[in-house]
């Protein structure tokens, strides 16, 4: 924790670093998702969006929330009992809810409806 | 009382408490959006229609993404002047946080009422249009759209949003199970729109019906209910009484060696109804105008039939259903879902696009909306050429059209945005869009601000900004049509929960900022150190409403 005043104006410098980094990273995250209009075949993957894209949007957005966490709530200089709590709770709040609709993805909830006759289509 | 461990850390866990409250806090809310998000995957996955990809406009969540990284710097700013004891600045920067907070809110609330005021039709054919829908008036209780419409609003006439369905009405069955203070808003409508035709709802009897005699009448039904139910159990009690007596009876005289048992009496037990003092049950109440009026109900407000209608409450309109339309201004044309079903049945969307009702139906526009398409058709294929000859793009076919492989995106091929049918329509030069030629059409606004820039502001703000193509879709093609809220479908659904609930999150930590940046100059002055880790406690907060957004905004924005 900064706490001295000297610290202190150091991490102020850090934090404008920062924030410098983050609006850079959301226009980065913008112009990636609008390179199909401007040069489609620089375009990861299919033109348009796609997995690629997701991933690299992603993988900006991660970053951004880790300098977040990181820098802004002093994760970088803080007790340990808090990484267990923060983690955990990413753990169970991603990984653990994200696995569930996972598993429901490779073991299908399968619903064909009402309907014990024909199959009803559309017009 | 003093708090404890407030400035000072606790030996055992090293922090002061509130830090270590926040941030268990902060571990259920992240569980709490991961939850969420894992929802919107679970969503996406499974939808069974065209997920809106890149549906909202980018540049209003590119500002808040801005206005909140800003105000998180700010946050963290405060913070550090409490440290270095300066208490204006740390309030300056505090005002700006809830500055950028504001503006955060102030983009979300556009932002969410345009969705609400967009209106979105899917017809049977599965072609979507969007737009705005245009206002329909009363002429004699009929519902009239277009430029009769318009003429009747200059004279005085109500606005009337042009979604109704329309009944000529010559009897309505009140049924008499619901309580009436339910209902009153439904019953009110009907009689409020006979009064204005001078029609008067009689029934049979000749009484006038009001919402006092309906209840009367449910009251009676209840009090008739009570009185014959109590009548059915006397005679009942009665009947057993005889089947009893007759039994004794028949042991006295040898008939019988011993008593019967119950159920072997209850076949003899027998009430003649007729017999009983039965009250008349009546459920419903029909009455008949005086002459037949016109009544209109919202879609959602009834179901339709040619000859009758049955609304929410059970009541049944009868007469003939009158030809209604959704009268609107279309600014986009979406084929996505056709193609998306054409593609499950097997058939060629072009070919499905080309029979709808829209472009080869039998309404004023279609030649219109098929010169659109047509010209959209061309446009494609001639990115589809740059994508092959300038980009070289050989790879991931989206569909095919005519045998050509097309890799635009299907949203890009099978979906005309605003842009496109404003430039297709100057292409046309399409000047009756079934208006009057004092609504002022986009080219006419863009010739004015050649002008001079004063006629343009007076024509850009006075009259309608731009006439987008016109359309008067009949009831009977309507098969679902809503704002775009959640009703619309699952994308909407969750964007508004997910956005709904980190707006309310910017909503508690304003106030909880303002309070720690003006309002506790006691608590600075008791001991600034506890004012400044109650402000470290609030900006992590703070710090953590930025990061759910950081994830907010390439998901629902650019995905």
């Amino acid at each position: 924790m900064a706490d001295g005043p000297e610290a202190i104006k150091a991490a102020r410098n850090t934090y404008l670093k920062v924030l410098f980094g983050l609006l850079g990273l959301s226009l980065v995250t913008v112009l990636v998702a609008w390179i199909p209009f401007w040069h489609p075949s620089w375009d990861p993957g299919k033109v348009g969006f796609d997995q690629v894209d997701m991933i690299i949007g992603l993988a900006i957005a991660t970053f951004k929330a880790f300098l977040v966490g990181y820098i802004f709530m002093h994760l970088n200089h803080e007790k340990k009992s808090i990484y267990w709590i923060f983690f955990g709770s990413m753990v169970m709040g991603f990984v653990g809810l994200m696995g569930i609709t996972a598993l429901a993805f490779w073991d299908p909830i399968v619903f064909d409806g009402f309907n014990l006759g024909e199959p009803i289509l559309k017009k | 009382m003093e708090l404890p461990y407030i400035v000072e850390p606790r030996k055992d866990t090293g922090l002061f408490n509130s830090k270590l409250a926040i941030w268990l806090f902060l571990a259920s809310e992240v569980m709490l959006f991961g939850g969420l998000f894992s929802g919107y995957v679970f969503l996406r996955i499974y939808a069974d229609f065209p997920w809106p990809e890149r549906a909202i406009p980018v540049l209003p969540g590119l500002i808040n993404t801005v206005m909140l990284i800003l105000s998180s710097v700010t946050v963290v700013f405060a913070w550090s002047e409490l440290k270095l004891r300066n208490y204006r600045k740390f309030q300056v920067y505090m005002g700006f946080t809830l500055f950028f907070a504001a503006a955060f809110l102030g983009f979300k609330y556009v932002e969410y009422t345009t969705k609400f005021s967009h209106q979105a039709v899917k017809m049977s054919d599965n072609v979507v249009v969007e737009g705005h829908v245009d206002y329909a008036a009363l002429d004699h209780g009929k519902l009239v759209y277009g430029k009769d419409a318009k003429k009747l609003h200059k004279e005085g006439a109500e606005k009337i949003k042009a979604k109704k369905i329309e009944y000529k009405v010559e009897e309505v069955t009140f049924p008499l199970r619901f309580r009436m203070e339910s209902r009153k808003k439904i019953i009110n409508k009907i009689l409020k729109q006979a009064k204005a035709q001078d029609a008067k709802l009689v029934d049979e009897s000749g009484t006038e019906i009001t919402i006092d005699y309906l209840k009367e009448a449910r009251k009676a039904l209840y009090d008739a209910k009570k009185k014959n139910a109590i009548a059915r159990r006397d005679g009942l009690r009665d009947a057993w009484k005889v089947a009893k007596a007759e039994d004794a009876q028949r042991i006295e005289d040898g008939k019988q060696a011993e008593k019967s048992k119950g159920w072997q009496l209850a076949p003899q037990v027998k009430i003649d109804e007729s017999v009983l003092d039965l009250a008349n049950e009546t459920a419903s109440i029909t009455a008949k105008f005086t002459k037949p009026v016109y009544l209109h109900f919202g879609r959602n407000d009834i179901r339709e039939s040619e000859e009758f209608g049955i609304l929410r409450d059970g009541t049944v309109v009868k007469g003939k259903q009158q030809k209604s339309y959704m009268d609107m201004h279309i600014d986009a044309v979406d084929f996505q879902y056709l193609a998306f079903d054409a593609k499950q049945k097997g058939s060629d969307p072009f070919e499905a696009i080309e029979k709808s009702w829209l472009l080869s139906g039998d309404h004023k526009y279609a030649k219109h909306f098929k010169e659109y398409w047509d010209k959209h058709l061309e446009v494609v294929l001639h990115h589809n050429h740059g994508l092959q000859d300038r980009f070289k793009v050989e790879q991931n076919v989206t569909t095919t059209y005519k045998g050509e492989k097309l890799y635009l995106p299907l949203r890009e091929i099978f979906r005309i945005n605003w842009q496109s049918l404003i430039a297709y329509d100057e292409h046309y030069g399409h000047e009756d869009h079934g208006y009057n030629k004092d609504y002022s059409t986009f080219n006419e606004v863009e010739k004015s601000r050649k002008k001079n820039v004063e006629t343009f502001i007076r024509e850009y703000f006075q009259a309608p900004k731009r006439v987008f193509p016109h359309l008067k879709i009949p009831s009977k093609e309507v098969h679902f049509e809503s704002s775009l809220t959640p009703k619309w479908n699952n994308f909407y659904a969750i964007y508004f929960t997910i956005t709904g609930l980190h707006g309310l999150h910017i909503i508690g930590g304003m106030v909880v900022l303002w309070w720690f940046g003006f309002n506790s100059r006691k608590i600075y002055d008791k001991d600034p150190e506890w004012l400044a880790n109650r402000v470290e406690v609030g900006g992590l907060f703070w710090h953590f409403v930025d990061l759910v957004w950081i994830f907010v905004f390439p998901i629902f924005y650019l995905m």
